[in-house]
């Protein structure tokens, strides 16, 4: 029997998990007649550490969990590049579970590759990722560009909003590009126009002059394409200008600081997403998690838990799924044939149907729209699992 | 009986060092660098590695900051720009490595020259803040670079090879690296006993007297943004060949700082100082990695994410103590030592 053994380290954790193994051809690295070592390059220190550690906080339930399971298939069971050089060369995982940020998997990929070692990449999901197609890399969620073009044309159609002005308000680098794809890609589709899109520099604070333009401009749905502390202030810049419009956010905003920092300010704004609201324990999926990690852990942890734990949970279970297809011939090979062969796999209403095959390494883009409800303090179901086109 | 270290003609004066015991010590930390991929795990190679890819554009700092007395915060445009010369040349044109190392180095050259221009007016903070405008120009020309740079998405380099042949990064790649290494310490060296190096030291003491001197004032302070440009572009295209994903997101301004406090810990003006600075710094991000891993590894639960957020205060506070009570950095420490073993039992 084998146990799981998660790593962690700095910048870039190596989540590192032993699972309890039986008896197996072990020819990879990382796996011996007594644990599985598997690991994950994650942000653990700085601004991005409110991402990495509710990751870090679920990876260590599931390792928990496995292990009390009896491990898996019955037997008893850690700065980018050089984060991973570690995991492979000093800790010798055998899978990775966490592959940080979408330029920092970039980054890694010819690595991934030469090595083929098996990865799940459940946090930041760009078309690179998976177009071309890495062999041992799975990718499940939508990117930026998919979920905010399919949000927004629900959101346009649901609400009869096709003679609103938009405009949106996005970042200066990949991940306000992707923003801006979907924002595009979804007024062609709906064959309406944009009123006026603003660039902002990375890391700007005021948002004065941008949400101006914006109201200049006359718009009455805007897009706001920030992350935290960006997303919040353009709310909050929104509503001290007292403009009357639609807001719709990416995912990075589905966080609980977003509502602390912005206020009432954040009320009714909607979110594109493509898990539910953390704070869902009636979804079986999440209600599941949330009390594994009240069982292991705390409810400090509980507290700290947020959309990218859901992510991460829909991951490791994927990866357990292979595994214990695999228990008795546990090779890098065979895991990513089993994952390839992955067939509508549920994660109890988290994500919609994971579904991957020769060619396919991206999954679970159907989006949810959600809404923030600023006096209760959390977001809400706006929708179920819309269509992902 | 001699007292000191008395040169008796300019032959001596010249030399690259009179002491046997440098060279014995330079040679054998060659050969435990070039025997380091046989003996020890790849990760380790490749902390290593990075450290001989900072040590060049560190080299370089040096020559500008601590012999020339110029103070640049544009370090990381001139990487970014030999990085991303060397990725679009050997991606888009199918450059083979070195040429494309050589052409990110003679491009952060030339772009050297172009920053160096206003050096010439400006001294202290002000070269700093000229300097470092230039490092935020380059990041914004890099994410509206279009399908040159890869924009805000990236550039992917490809793997190194010479004559054919594929490296891998921690074995045949590391020895390239580690030959630029040596080659560039031995023209650094060259270059500060050179014509070329007394001017630099003249301009740092007294600009207007190095003037008066007959020392060329616009030729050599360009000079010298050149050079730095030139070894920092030649680290960039290294670097990009090591990590082979170019993203700007990798350029950002806390190199220059980080490649001065390497500078301030090592010992200014001094080669050996230079290099001591990057693998202290270098270093001790590793070993506090590793310290704080265990650390947090032990504690279990939230508490071993919190162990790394403690990690980079204990790294800046580290950094800080040092530059209190060791202000002539590492080379200063060990100029006390060596003094003290020398002059024993007297003080001084």
């Amino acid at each position: 029997m084998r146990t799981l053994q998660k790593l962690t380290q700095r910048f870039c954790l190596g989540a590192l998990a032993t699972l309890t193994f039986g008896s197996a051809l072990a020819a990879d690295p990382g796996v011996t007649n007594e644990k599985l070592v598997l690991g994950a390059v994650i942000p653990l220190s700085g601004p991005p550490s409110i991402i990495g550690k509710a990751i870090a906080t679920t990876l260590k339930v599931w390792e928990q969990d496995v292990n009390s399971r009896g491990g898996i298939g019955g037997y008893v069971p850690q700065r980018t590049v050089q984060g991973l050089k570690k995991l492979i060369d000093v800790e010798q995982i055998f899978a990775l579970i966490g592959t940080s940020g979408s330029s920092q998997l970039l980054a890694m990929l010819p690595i991934i590759d030469e090595q083929k070692i098996p990865a799940i990449n459940h946090i930041a999901v760009n078309s690179a990722h998976f177009n071309p197609p890495h062999k041992t890399l799975f990718n499940i969620g939508a990117t930026y560009c998919q979920e905010v073009s399919a949000s927004m044309k629900h959101l346009v159609t649901s609400q009869k909003l096709q003679g609103s002005k938009f405009g949106l308000i996005f970042q200066e680098d990949d991940y306000g590009t992707d923003v801006k794809c979907g924002y595009e890609q979804a007024l062609k589709e709906l064959g309406l126009k944009s009123s006026i899109e603003v660039a902002y520099k990375r890391g700007a604070k005021d948002f004065s002059a941008e949400v101006l333009s914006v109201q200049r401009a006359g718009a009455t749905f805007v897009l706001t394409g920030g992350i935290i502390t960006e997303t919040a202030a353009m709310l909050k810049e929104i509503a001290k200008n007292q403009m009357q419009a639609v807001r719709l956010a990416a995912h990075p905003s589905h966080l609980p600081a977003v509502l602390a920092l912005a206020g009432p300010a954040a009320d009714g704004v909607y979110v594109a997403e493509y898990v539910p609201p953390v704070t869902d324990t009636q979804t079986q999926g999440i209600g599941k998690l949330t009390a594994l990690t009240y069982k292991y852990f705390s409810a400090n942890e509980v507290k700290d838990m947020n959309r990218y734990s859901l992510t991460a949970y829909v991951g490791v279970q994927l990866l357990e799924s292979a595994l214990n297809a695999c228990a008795k011939n546990l090779t890098r090979a065979c895991v990513v044939e089993k994952l390839e062969q992955t067939k509508n796999f549920t994660s109890d209403g988290i994500m919609a149907p994971l579904t991957f095959g020769p060619n396919i390494r991206q999954s679970g883009t159907r989006p949810i729209l959600l809404k923030a409800n600023a006096s209760a303090g959390k977001f809400e179901r706006a929708s179920e699992f819309l269509s992902s086109k | 009986m001699r007292s000191g270290n008395f040169k008796q003609n300019y032959r001596q004066l010249l030399a690259l060092t009179d002491s046997v015991t440098v060279i014995v010590w330079s040679c054998l930390l060659v050969a435990l660098l070039a025997a380091a991929p046989l003996l020890l795990a790849k990760y380790y190679v490749s902390v290593i590695l990075l450290l001989l890819i900072t040590a060049v554009g560190v080299l370089g700092l040096n020559l500008l900051t601590g012999t020339t007395g110029l103070i640049s915060l544009g370090h990381s445009g001139f990487l970014a720009v030999g990085a991303y010369t060397a990725g679009i040349v050997a991606s888009k044109l199918g450059w083979p490595m070195l040429a494309s190392i050589f052409a990110g180095g003679v491009s952060a050259a030339i772009a050297g020259i172009i920053v160096g221009i206003p050096s010439l007016r400006l001294k202290g903070l002000y070269l700093a803040i000229t300097t470092m405008a230039f490092a935020v120009i380059i990041n914004h020309l890099i994410l509206n670079g279009g399908d040159l740079t890869g924009g805000s998405e990236g550039l992917t380099v490809p793997q190194p090879s010479l004559f054919g042949q594929a490296l891998d990064a921690e074995r045949g790649y590391y020895y390239v690296v580690l030959c630029f290494v040596v080659v560039f310490t031995f023209i650094t060296l060259n270059i500060l006993r050179s014509r070329i190096g007394r001017a630099f030291l003249a301009i740092r003491e007294h600009d207007i007297a190095a003037k008066a001197m007959g020392v060329n004032l616009v030729r050599y302070k360009l000079l010298a943004f050149m050079v730095i440009a030139f070894y920092t572009g030649i680290a960039g295209g290294l670097l990009a060949y090591y990590t082979r994903y170019l993203n700007v997101d990798s350029f950002s301004l806390l190199i220059s700082i980080e490649a001065l406090s390497m500078l301030i810990v090592g010992g200014l003006g001094s080669v050996a100082g230079a290099l001591l600075g990057t693998a202290f710094i270098v270093l001790l991000n590793e070993s506090l990695g590793f310290v704080f891993g265990m650390i947090g590894a032990s504690f279990g639960g939230s508490g071993s994410t919190a162990a790394y957020e403690i990690k980079g205060v204990i790294y800046g506070l580290a950094i800080v103590l040092f530059l209190r009570f060791e202000p002539d950095g590492l080379m200063g420490r060990w100029r006390d030592i060596k003094h003290y073993w020398t002059h024993w039992p007297f003080r001084f």
